[in-house]
């Protein structure tokens, strides 16, 4: 008997802990799992051939991740990098040079993509354009071979739970973007695959449309056992989505881990400059837990600190947003005191009437010289003698060009590389 | 204007004197018209040589047709997933019975059908037949394929559809006018075939190329207009049905 079904068990709020970088997660019986993947980049200009001439020297290398029941995994990283090669592969439309493909326990590396219980969306939703959308959806219980008073059956359920339970007889065609997005996923259901792959289903699409589909793909993934692979170039994307995040930098995953994770514990260099919301400043140790910079002498989180032993000079990067600005920081800051003391941290601030006192703070001076007003997220452009930083501020007191302001930061927001 | 005056011309010329050829009691030069006209020709069909040679031709060209047909799509597909040089070599080679004249075809083909035993017969001829339609046909589905987003066969794969179910469900109902285009050109080809049905056929297959052939040289032209006239029909009817065809799917977007 075939149906829908879903999972009694998400595993989504167990999103597992990241010891390391998180790329080998302990857990039982992953529903993919990548080890060692080689994958060769296609160098011909039609995308999606596999007989296309490969190129394995320029190809994805040791790529190795799992991914749990129901979880859905980010994947976030430059154009070119091969994110798209990646989930190609795992759906079996590319082909591999090396490594395994296991899917629900199962090496299903030599499998054709048909065999391998995975489902592929392309970026722009192809559906057959001879078939009426209820025939789309009803297509992977058709090669089935499920009767088709019963495959009808459970495709209008699919409709009807991604609110298209009225458009079963109208032609692909006739249907919007986001319709024609929800089809795809109704349809990519019905094969009750282990895997979902998404190719960036998100890009190229009007904010609207995109908060439909963003949607779209929560109302289709969330009572599903299946996990779910999706490719962005999108911050907002990947952190709305995901319930762990891999960042593929230079052909390989360089780190996974939950959203906040990532962004407060980058684990190198790069991923944090991928990322691009952390302010970099040069500095050299101090002692085993302090770093002087720009800004004066920064006290480094413990778990920084500890990867830091013996190291001299050090790129320095603090969050923005754990950069924050304001008018004055209890009338300490005057004109004479910024003339004075220019980039020397003013004071080092903890526990004040402003911040809790379990939030270590530091605290200097600078002069706003842009502010750029947004939905979310307004931040000032603030020169601190040699340094300009970006700082969030109360959008209720904005600071205005020219004033001279205090900003603070969070010392938790700090994190140090090695050079 | 004037260019387009002498196409119209020089295309429906040559057909309106078939039609008045074949209805002519008598027709002497220097009349410009037949003096009397008579459906003789035309009534006698069913019982002249004419009308069994268009079964023949009938019965050949539709076998070639879907022959042709079968053969060249998965060829034309292989080809488009060719790249570089080999495509080229490869298509060259597909084209070559169709660029080469037809009686160097025939010469060598007649040889190749009496070394298998079946020179002389329907059966050969039809397998003549098909190696330039196949060329023709191929080459048509090698277009079609090489502007053809794959998408669609790899959603079908990755939607459990097995290769043959993703040509059944998806490539075939997506091709439905190239193949149609197909079957058109490879029972045209069969239909008009004349060099080829007269070398490896020997005389011994009448397709009505051959016998309106026959009926010209014999000085017969009345009969011969109605056997030119069964000739043309075809080829209005696949015209008509291409042009129905495209105009029906121009309608759906891509």
């Amino acid at each position: 008997m075939y149906t829908v079904t879903s999972t009694p068990h998400k595993t989504r709020t167990q999103a597992p802990g990241t010891p390391d970088n998180g790329i080998h997660q302990a857990n039982a019986t992953p529903v993919l799992q990548l080890d060692g993947l080689h994958v060769p980049f296609a160098i011909n200009e039609r995308h999606n051939h596999d007989h296309v001439t490969q190129s394995p020297a320029n190809g994805l290398h040791d790529v190795s991740l799992s991914v749990a029941h129901g979880e859905r995994i980010v994947l976030l990283g430059p154009s070119g990098e091969g994110k798209t090669t990646l989930l190609r592969a795992v759906a079996g439309l590319s082909p591999i040079t090396g490594g395994t493909v296991r899917v629900n326990g199962r090496d299903v590396s030599a499998l054709a993509a048909e065999a391998r219980g995975t489902v592929y969306l392309h970026q722009v939703p192809v559906l057959f354009p001879h078939l009426s959308v209820m025939d789309n959806v009803a297509f992977p219980l058709t090669v089935r071979g499920v009767a088709k008073s019963h495959r009808h059956r459970i495709a209008q359920q699919l409709l009807d739970r991604l609110g298209l339970g009225l458009f079963g007889n109208r032609l692909p065609h006739m249907l919007s973007g986001g319709q024609r997005h929800r089809v795809a996923l109704a349809r990519a259901l019905a094969a009750q695959p282990h895997m979902l792959l998404l190719d960036e289903p998100l890009s190229a699409l009007d904010p609207t449309l995109r908060r439909d589909v963003r949607e779209a793909i929560r109302d289709a993934h969330d009572d599903s056992a299946a996990g779910l692979m999706l490719v962005t170039h999108d911050l907002d994307d990947a952190t709305s989505l995901g319930d762990r995040i891999a960042v593929i930098l230079d052909r390989t995953i360089a780190q996974i881990a939950p959203a906040a994770e990532l962004f407060a514990r980058p684990a190198s260099r790069d991923v944090m400059r991928f990322l691009g919301v952390h302010q970099e400043l040069q500095g050299s140790m101090r002692d085993a837990h302090s770093v002087s910079t720009p800004f004066g002498v920064l006290p480094l989180p413990s778990d920084v600190s500890a990867r830091l032993s013996g190291a001299g000079d050090v790129t320095v990067g603090i969050r923005t947003d754990a950069i924050h600005c304001t008018a004055s920081l209890d009338g300490t800051v005057t004109d004479s005191a910024m003339r004075a003391s220019s980039l020397a941290p003013m004071s080092t601030v903890a526990g004040t009437a402003i911040s809790p006192p379990e939030m270590p703070v530091i605290s200097a001076a600078g002069i706003v010289e842009h502010v750029h007003i947004r939905a979310s997220g307004s931040t000032a452009t603030v020169r601190a003698g040699d340094i300009t930083v970006e700082a969030g501020f109360n959008p209720f007191n904005a600071p205005q060009p020219g004033d001279t302001v205090a900003l603070r930061i969070d010392t938790r927001g700090i994190v140090a590389f090695a050079q | 204007m004037v260019l387009l005056a002498l196409i119209t011309i020089s295309t429906f010329v040559p057909f309106a004197i078939l039609v008045l050829q074949s209805v002519s009691g008598a027709w002497r030069w220097p009349d410009v018209l037949p003096t009397s006209f008579t459906m003789t020709g035309w009534r006698a069909l069913g019982q002249s040589t004419l009308g069994g040679a268009a079964v023949t031709s009938a019965l050949l060209a539709v076998s070639t047709a879907v022959a042709a047909t079968a053969l060249g799509v998965p060829v034309g597909r292989s080809l488009a997933r060719l790249t570089g040089a080999t495509r080229h070599v490869a298509a060259g080679l597909v084209f070559l019975p169709v660029a080469a004249p037809p009686i160097a075809l025939a010469a060598g083909l007649q040889v190749g059908t009496l070394w298998l035993g079946i020179g002389g017969s329907a059966v050969g001829v039809w397998l003549a037949h098909c190696v330039p339609a196949v060329g023709y046909v191929s080459l048509l589905m090698l277009g079609v394929f090489v502007t053809r987003d794959a998408a669609d066969e790899e959603a079908a794969r990755t939607h459990g559809a097995s290769p043959w179910q993703m040509w059944r469900h998806v490539i075939l109902p997506s091709l439905r006018t190239p193949i149609t285009e197909a079957l058109a050109i490879g029972f045209l080809i069969s239909w008009a075939q004349v060099a080829l049905t007269l070398v490896v056929g020997g005389g011994a297959v009448r397709a009505l190329p051959i016998e309106v052939l026959s009926l010209v040289r014999a000085g017969q032209d009345r009969d011969a207009a109605v056997g030119a006239l069964l000739l043309v029909l075809p080829a209005v009817l696949a015209l008509a049905a291409l042009r129905t065809g495209s105009r029906r799917t121009s309608a759906l977007p891509a």
